[in-house]
């Protein structure tokens, strides 16, 4: 495992995006995006809403092509064709919506799409005492002692759903963590949870791409930063090239936001 | 990281009351409450033959209401379930009477044509992505046409000829029709062949990955597809599933009545769906069990025997009936608020 | 006499229903069914409720003649549909062709016929033909 220290540019990047484009129809949602991910960093990458993040990521977990420019895997040229494909190439997406089923125990969406099973033939079934053993222990080394794994993930917090989502990223091997705006609907504290497991995740030499809007947490464990507006990038720094303030100004609209506190200046 | 104290904000809840929170056992309350009903409403309820009329009764409607339940965990109806059985029993008769020596070949077809309606609707579904309740819609109609038509021009009737005669069938009606005797009590087949299906079907629900899929996809068919769970497959195989049970209760009805009616089974497919939805399965879905469903069945059976034996005046039995299976829900549904209250 | 109402889309229910009706009166002697399919269906309803009731029915099909035949139906009430679809034709033509009126302007009966076993034997090869 490379210690993570500052970024390298000989390193293979686990994935790169090149020059990426996508069209929905005659609406440009991704224009000439470029972004790397390496293991053991993380790259932000930073929009209001409606700059693309979303399409991205589906570019990145495989639920749809791009149209132009190029997705490269550990420096190979590839496309995917589908989430499963994705996920068997070490590049796990934890979704804002979290991909969990509401009313399943939290053992069966911990494993769900990945059943480890038992026996031959017809009688072939999943290792049950396995899978909840298993996200017992994987969930009480990120610090939740879930008793119950078998009530339903939705009674969980905001927060522990995160955490169980990433867990199980890990778990399952992924070389590359997609974080889609995991602390946007949390408070402050769980937040600061959350972005402890990313690090965590990070420190286990997995690459993550983590989406936000929110500067502050990005520059709290970002290495690189891509920043994006109504489809095209507009930024793309590692961390020694840039700091909070830049990041917050690029973000929030940089002459933009100077208009707009000129327009709301109460006349004297 | 240290172990963390355990986690204070999970109170501390009794067996029982888990018990009584799970979905079937939950309906188990309103059968038990129906079946005390009718043992006092009805002087003739509690014999051995009587419980095996009701037993018969609810198992004809419990082998369709398994596949059917596990259809619906996974999101989805099939409204052409009820005719589905009478095209089952077409095929073997007519196939057998017409183109063969041995009932058994007709059987056979029927099987591979039964699990071709059930594939056409699952593709129709993954495919259009239009709601099952319309696909299902159109086979219903499609399948009710087709059995009066090919029954029409096949045999020129509104029922096929009789292959009691043809070889196999003594064979043939001893495994999907027959009635056993225990004691001096007897038992129609059908029964055994509905605990066996709620037997597997359990058994896939909860020991398999396939069950792991069915709960994802009717609990949310997105995050299943993202996290790499075949949807398509999964919904077409349920489909499928709810097809070999057509199957299964066409072969009863041919090698019991021997005579097919063409017009049979119009109206079925909604009682399967009440007996599923008793027994606890959620009309949106990712919720259910197989166990339910007979239960379900169950309490559709001692209903609508129930009422006969207690020989209430029949102009009145539709609404007796219902407000019975209005009651028992109820009673599940209360049961189950009382066990996931927190004291 | 009492009613009883069935599904008749589900013969199982049907069987069902009279099986369970038979249990709970053993005072019933006959059940009358108000079409052909179903009298078969009483027959094996009778036999799981182990009684003793005549089984009648309405309307005439193979199986029903079989079953005057065998003596496992009492009677059978015919319309007599055929009769009913020729006849009116059959008066219709004798009117045009040569201005007759049968019956005088009173109404001609074409039925009904109250088959037992005694008619059900020469019955059996019309039945098969689809006309009874």
């Amino acid at each position: 495992m490379t210690p993570a220290t500052t970024p390298t540019d000989s390193r293979t990047p686990l994935v790169e995006l090149s020059g990426v484009s996508k069209h929905y129809g005659n609406v440009r949602a991704l224009e000439g995006v470029s972004l790397e991910v390496h293991g053991g960093e993380i790259t932000c990458v930073l929009g209001d809403n409606g700059a693309g993040k979303s399409t991205l990521i589906k570019i990145i977990a495989g639920l749809h092509g791009h149209d132009a420019g190029t997705l490269s895997l550990d420096g190979e040229e590839t496309r995917l064709s589908s989430p499963r494909e994705a996920l068997d190439r070490g590049i796990a997406t934890v979704y804002q919506d979290l991909a969990v089923v509401p009313l399943m125990p939290v053992w069966r969406n911990f494993f769900l799409g990945s059943e480890p099973r038992k026996g031959t033939g017809p009688l072939k079934r999943m290792d049950v005492d396995l899978m909840r053993r298993t996200t017992h222990a994987e969930l009480l080394r990120m610090g939740i002692d879930l008793r119950d794994v078998d009530q339903p993930i939705g009674t969980l917090s905001g927060g522990e759903r995160q955490c169980v989502a990433i867990a199980r990223a890990v778990y399952f091997g992924a070389k590359v963590l997609v974080l889609d705006e995991p602390t946007a609907a949390l408070g402050v504290k769980q937040s600061g949870v959350v972005l402890k497991y990313v690090a965590a995740a990070r420190d286990q030499g997995l690459g993550v791409v983590l989406i936000t809007h929110n500067p502050h947490h990005a520059y709290l464990v970002g290495d690189r930063f891509v920043l994006l507006k109504r489809g095209t990038m507009v930024g793309n720094h590692a961390r020694d090239e840039t700091t909070l303030d830049d990041l917050t100004r690029q973000m929030a609209g940089g002459s933009d936001l100077d208009d707009l506190r000129h327009e709301l200046e109460r006349a004297p | 990281m240290s172990t963390l104290a355990p986690d204070e904000r999970l109170l501390r809840v009794s067996p029982l009351r888990k018990l009584l929170g799970r979905p079937e056992l939950g309906s188990v309350v309103g059968a038990l409450a129906v079946f005390v009903f009718f043992a006092f409403a009805a002087d003739s309820f509690l014999r051995a033959s009587s419980l095996s009329t009701v037993l018969y009764a609810s198992s004809t409607i419990g082998i369709m209401a398994v596949p059917v339940a596990l259809l619906m965990i996974g999101g989805e109806f099939d409204l052409s379930a009820g005719v589905m059985v009478t095209s089952s029993a077409l095929v073997s008769s007519m196939f057998s009477y017409q183109m063969t020596a041995n009932v058994w070949v007709g059987v056979g077809v029927s099987l591979l044509v039964t699990l071709a309606i059930g594939a056409f609707n699952g593709f129709m579904l993954t495919r259009t992505k239009l709601p099952s309740f319309i696909i299902t819609l159109g086979t219903f109609l499609m399948l009710t046409g087709m059995n009066l038509g090919f029954t029409k021009l096949i045999d020129g009737t509104v029922s096929t000829k009789t292959i009691a005669d043809m070889e196999g069938f003594p064979a043939a009606r001893d495994v999907f029709a027959s009635t056993l005797t225990v004691g001096d009590v007897n038992f129609k087949i059908t029964i055994l062949w509905w605990f066996g299906l709620v037997a597997v079907a359990s058994w896939i629900l909860l020991r398999t990955r396939a069950g792991n899929w069915i709960f994802a996809v009717g609990g949310n068919q997105d995050a299943a597809r993202a996290v790499g769970v075949p949807v398509a497959k999964t919904k077409i195989g349920l489909y499928m599933g709810v097809a070999f049970g057509a199957w299964i209760s066409g072969q009863h009805l041919l090698f019991s009545y021997d005579v097919v009616q063409s017009g049979e089974g119009v109206g079925n497919e909604l009682i399967y769906i009440i007996a599923a939805v008793i027994g606890g399965c959620l009309i949106t879905g990712g919720y259910g069990s197989a166990a339910g469903s007979a239960v379900g069945a169950l309490i559709f059976g001692m209903t609508s025997k129930g009422i006969v034996f207690a020989e209430w005046n029949p102009d009145w039995f539709k609404f007796f009936l219902g407000a019975m299976l209005l009651l028992a829900t109820l009673l599940n549904a209360w049961v189950r608020k009382r066990a996931e209250a927190t004291t | 006499m009492s009613d009883l109402y069935v599904t008749g889309t589900s013969m199982p229910d049907v069987q069902s229903a009279i099986e369970a009706k038979l249990q709970a009166d053993p005072s019933i002697d006959a059940v009358v069914t108000l079409g052909a399919p179903y009298a078969d269906t009483a027959v094996k309803a009778r036999e799981g409720a182990g009684s003793k009731a005549e089984i009648d029915t309405f309307d005439l099909n193979a199986k029903v003649a079989a079953g005057l035949a065998d003596d496992s139906l009492g009677f059978a009430v015919d319309q007599q549909p055929y009769l009913q679809g020729y006849q009116a034709v059959d008066l219709l033509w004798l009117y045009k062709y040569n201005g007759d009126v049968l019956g005088g302007g009173k109404p001609v009966l074409t039925g009904p016929q109250i088959i037992t076993e005694d008619q059900a034997d020469e019955l059996a090869e019309y039945t098969e033909r689809g006309t009874r």
